[in-house]
């Protein structure tokens, strides 16, 4: 393990992760982590702006692992009783770019329905996703939407590329599902 | 009635409603653990203001430094809210307050602006 993890930060300093959550999230580790990243980009003298957008966007992702993970560890909780979905999220640059990703797990039934909802507002251009956003924040939510399902749509509208997203096995009913965004 | 004041936390923001000088102030950030159980009393007491207050001229003071998407969705409603009371003939105005530095909170103010037809919306540099 005491190697592992050596390996681990080799890996991240040369990618440049300067951030990275692993483990149960709640919102207490989203305030506070927020506030490190917060900091490290005041402190990195980042353009206001970009120091928004990247802030934006790992909220974003942050609440979309609370609202949406599953549990990494096996509960007989009921399911709406208090969760901890676990999920990794990670920062860096490489100097000219700020790339933040998520991992979490998620049921293999939702990938069909994500793949196409993240295709269908990945491929929209600027003026479209600012319209498409205002009609969804007028409209009343999805039943299974827990947010306001605004939250990928904020992220595509903030990201200076396309969204990069996969989806690995783990077994028969779960996938880890990734999520990239870049600035 | 009673005015409404709810302290500032690191994740919600400062609310403070008077409901005899009839200003109504949201100052800070927005990004609550649970959007809609932290906006609820605030929608009841506006809904109830808004249901007697006659001819004052009713002032909205919204300074957010940043809010996340589902914050966004609340503003919305908000806004749409004090738009049909003005629809109705009251005398609302609400004052997007934003910092120079902060060009994400100018371009949300023009957004939400956009938006919105009847209720007069203007955008205030601190």
């Amino acid at each position: 393990m005491v190697d592992d993890l050596f390996r681990f930060t080799c890996q991240f300093a040369r990618k440049g992760v300067f951030l990275c959550y692993s483990g149960p999230t709640t919102h207490d580790i989203l305030v506070s982590t927020g506030n490190t990243l917060r900091h490290y980009l005041q402190t990195n003298n980042i353009s206001k702006k970009q120091q928004f957008c990247i802030f934006s966007i790992y909220v974003e992702l942050f609440e979309n692992i609370i609202r949406y993970g599953i549990d990494c560890l096996p509960s007989n909780q009921d399911i709406n009783s208090r969760r901890n979905p676990y999920g990794i999220i990670s920062v860096s640059t490489d100097d000219n770019h700020f790339i933040i990703e998520s991992g979490n797990i998620i049921s293999s039934k939702q990938e069909s329905k994500l793949r196409q909802y993240l295709s269908h507002i990945n491929s929209m251009d600027q003026q479209t996703i600012k319209d498409f956003y205002r009609e969804k924040r007028k409209s009343t939510c999805d039943p299974d939407c827990k947010g306001a399902g605004l939250g990928l749509i904020e992220i595509v509208k903030k990201s200076s590329t396309p969204i990069k997203f996969s989806f690995e096995r783990i077994d028969d009913n779960f996938l880890f599902y990734i999520l990239t965004a870049v600035i | 009635m009673n005015n409404l004041e709810i302290h500032r936390t690191k994740t919600t923001p400062e609310i403070n409603f008077n409901s005899s000088a009839n200003i109504l102030y949201i100052k800070g950030e927005s990004f609550p653990e649970n959007t809609s159980e932290f906006y609820a009393p605030v929608f009841e007491w506006i809904e109830h203001y808004l249901s007697i207050v006659t001819d004052q001229s009713v002032v909205v003071n919204i300074e957010l430094i940043y809010f996340n998407s589902s914050s966004s969705k609340v503003l919305m409603d908000l806004f749409d809210l004090l738009e049909e009371s003005v629809d109705d003939g009251k005398d609302i105005i609400v004052n997007w307050r934003y910092d120079e530095d902060n060009e994400m909170a100018v371009e949300y103010g023009e957004d939400f602006m956009e938006d919105l037809e009847s209720l007069p919306f203007h955008l205030v540099k601190i």
